[in-house]
């Protein structure tokens, strides 16, 4: 091979590498850590189902298929979803009685009127929040929305570690939530192609929570 | 040139000089010349920038968040006056709901549960110690037509003789009751509850003996419940007229709530409404019942159910129960005094258990008791074989078991059986022989919301010594919600 062709194939060749190599270089970081579950003073062994999200991060919200939270067996399935803000969550009544699905809560406030099996009604919602769902003839019926601003959270594991990726940089409030307790909140730095560490601690609630019916008043009698 | 012409040039150049000269107006003194100011020329206004697009859209956008405040404003304002409103209300939150409940019925005998032992062939133990017109075979409540516990007829029965429906045998249509039920919250963990039932039924003015009472109303539940607000434990404490404390068959005492439409051989024990204090206390799956009441557990429609006390020693009752989302074990007992005879010493003891399995669409409920009425015996009475005679005695176990499938949004057949041994006995006024099975076999259809069609057919099945007689029963129900 002559010279020529030598230097050439050089150049060439980095532009390749060049190219792959920027392709490949991230444009955002990742926010990892551990929650610290707590209940009665020690930590707790199972740290599963502490929703982790961060806020204020810009961009529109991803658009997301509907979610379904089912009517069987006189319980909500499943008894807790994440959305995002501008999600449809269907509610399809697959037991043989009548439910009354309804929410007071803030966030998203609807009464979906009774209806049986076969029948599905559906709520956007709108805003972020937690947003409270029951039933108005059964009160054992329970499940919480969490409607998040953004599709940038995760679930923890059972030692309460997370991670989520492809956070733009900047700097972000942390929230870590749990549907029995309080709401720890931090701040995260998120730099391109690193890894924020965050831990934050949260108290597991052993109160009972208590719900009236849609028009505020107690279940009835046998309930 | 001559020096005329020369002349005459010059003038003709000067004279419009010197007319022009003669014209002119003869000047004025002129003023004293003011200073002149330099003028000052404000500085020329560059042009106005022309508005780029974003600046416009800003503009609009500026626009659009001012009406949206002032529309936020008036919002905040229209909600704050509501709240106010609500807030007002809110101390009193009450709610009236009921239903009317209709049916009809025919029986294959003469309506009643019972027959008597005139010549003493089946029971001769009582022969000569009681007349055998009053030693009663089969069960005064076997002949059950609506969810209130009405039997199509008494017949000749001593010890239950009201006798609302009367019907002789023969097949009627009725309305079983219109319920109105009261409810008013007092506060957030307050709240009052009046349960009534207004009874329809015939009056025979010609009757002397005045047992057709025509329409009556009946006050089933009346109460005051607080449920204070605590950490871990569901606790309610009522005071008034409630539900009964023992078994769960009273939680389905209402035609809307019961699956079918009579109720069980044993429900006379466990549906009654008594008057006292309660304390119900939820924690986690094990739920603890209380109560003191001024009598049993009884219905008012069988004997031993005294809502007056007649005597001072009270009847204390208790449930413990466990539960999950499918099923429900519970065990249960009262203790007091014997209702209707004023001696303390005279005691009622009542235990059961129960059962619930709520799976799918498959629901099954059995439940089990066993219970006595000690009564009071006079000497002379006791030596002659005919116990009793003071204080009414009776003895009695029984069981249920009711099993229903929704096989539909609509329909949901369901079956029962019942079983029933008891005696009781009142000196020789009066014996009820009861060993009996029940079975019934019926659907359900709801229709809609607030409508509720429901058909039964009984076949009463008399045990042990006892003839079988016609009392078995086809009745239905008409449910409308209000």
């Amino acid at each position: 091979m002559n010279r020529p062709l030598i230097v050439i194939a050089t150049i060439g060749l980095s532009a390749v590498f060049a190219t792959a190599v920027q392709s490949k270089t991230p444009t955002g970081g990742s926010v990892k850590g551990t929650i610290t579950v707590k209940s009665g003073g020690s930590a707790k062994t199972d740290m599963t189902g502490v929703v982790v999200y961060l806020e204020d991060v810009p961009g529109d919200p991803p658009k997301s298929k509907n979610a379904t939270i089912k009517q069987k067996d006189k319980q909500f399935d499943p008894p807790l979803s994440i959305v995002v803000k501008g999600t449809t969550v269907d509610f399809p009544n697959e037991d043989k009685i009548f439910h009354n699905v309804f929410s007071v809560s803030r966030p998203a406030r609807f009464d979906l009127g009774l209806y049986k099996s076969g029948e599905q009604k559906s709520v956007e919602m709108k805003r972020a929040g937690v947003v409270d769902v029951y039933c108005n003839i059964h009160p054992d019926m329970i499940a919480k929305v969490l409607v998040l601003e953004n599709g940038f959270y995760a679930t923890t594991a059972k030692d309460g570690s997370f991670a989520i990726d492809n956070v733009p940089p900047g700097d972000y409030p942390i929230v870590a939530w749990m549907p029995s307790g309080d709401k720890a909140d931090g701040k995260v730095t998120v730099k391109a192609g690193g890894a924020a560490e965050v831990k934050l601690e949260l108290t597991q609630s052993d109160k009972k929570e208590t719900h009236m019916r849609k028009d505020g008043t107690p279940y009835g009698r046998y309930k | 040139m001559d020096r005329t012409v020369k002349l005459l040039f010059a003038a003709a150049l000067f004279t419009p000089a010197l007319a022009l000269a003669q014209e002119a107006p003869i000047p004025l003194p002129t003023p004293p010349v003011e200073e002149k100011l330099p003028e000052i020329v404000p500085p020329e206004e560059p042009p106005a920038p022309q508005k780029s697009e974003a600046d416009e859209r800003f503009e609009k956008l500026e626009k659009r968040i001012e009406k949206l405040e002032d529309e936020l404003d008036q919002n905040k304002d229209d909600q704050s006056y509501l709240e106010q409103k609500i807030n007002q209300l809110m101390p009193l939150t009450s709610r009236i709901t009921g239903y009317i409940d209709m049916g009809a019925f025919v029986t294959n005998g003469n309506g009643a549960g019972t027959r008597s032992d005139f010549t003493n062939s089946y029971l001769p133990q009582y022969a000569g110690k009681v007349p055998g017109s009053w030693v009663f075979m089969g069960d005064p409540l076997s002949t059950t037509v609506n969810s209130r516990g009405d039997v199509a007829d008494t017949g000749d029965s001593r010890a239950i003789t009201f006798d609302p429906i009367n019907s002789k045998g023969k097949s009627t249509a009725l309305i079983n009751n219109v319920n109105l039920t009261l409810f008013t919250g007092v506060g957030e963990t307050g709240s009052a509850l009046v349960s009534v039932d207004l009874v329809p039924r015939a009056r025979d003015i010609g009757d002397v003996a005045g047992l057709f009472v025509g329409d009556y109303i009946d006050v089933k539940l009346a109460y005051g419940e607080w449920k204070p607000k605590l950490d871990k434990i569901d606790l309610a404490l009522q005071a008034g007229k409630f539900d009964s404390v023992v078994g769960r068959e009273y939680r389905q005492l209402e035609s809307p709530d019961r699956i079918g439409v009579t109720p069980s051989l044993i429900c006379r024990y466990l549906c009654g409404r008594p008057v006292g204090v309660k304390a119900r206390a939820k924690y986690d799956k094990v739920t603890a019942n209380v109560a003191v009441t001024n009598g049993s557990n009884f219905t008012e429609g069988f004997s031993f159910s005294d809502e007056t006390d007649s005597n001072n020693m009270k009847t204390f009752a208790g449930r413990l129960s466990y539960g999950t989302d499918a099923i429900e074990l519970g065990a249960s007992g009262a203790f007091g005094a014997q209702d209707f005879q004023p001696d303390n010493d005279v005691y009622q003891w009542h235990y059961g258990a129960d059962f619930h399995l709520d799976m799918h669409d498959f629901e099954f409920t059995a439940e089990y008791v066993h219970g006595r009425a000690k009564g009071k015996t006079s000497e002379m009475s006791g030596a002659m074989g005919v116990p009793c005679d003071l204080a009414p005695c009776l003895t009695y176990k029984g069981a249920y078991g009711q099993a229903s499938y929704r096989v539909s949004n609509v329909f949901t057949p369901y079956v029962r059986v019942d079983w029933r041994d008891a005696l009781h006995q009142s000196g020789a006024s009066f014996v009820y022989y009861s060993e009996l099975m029940r079975v019934t076999a019926g659907v359900r259809a709801e229709i809609g919301t607030r409508v509720i069609l429901k058909a039964e057919a009984t076949k009463n099945i008399e045990l042990g010594e006892l003839p079988q007689f016609p009392d078995d029963v086809i009745t239905s129900s008409l449910v409308l919600k209000i």
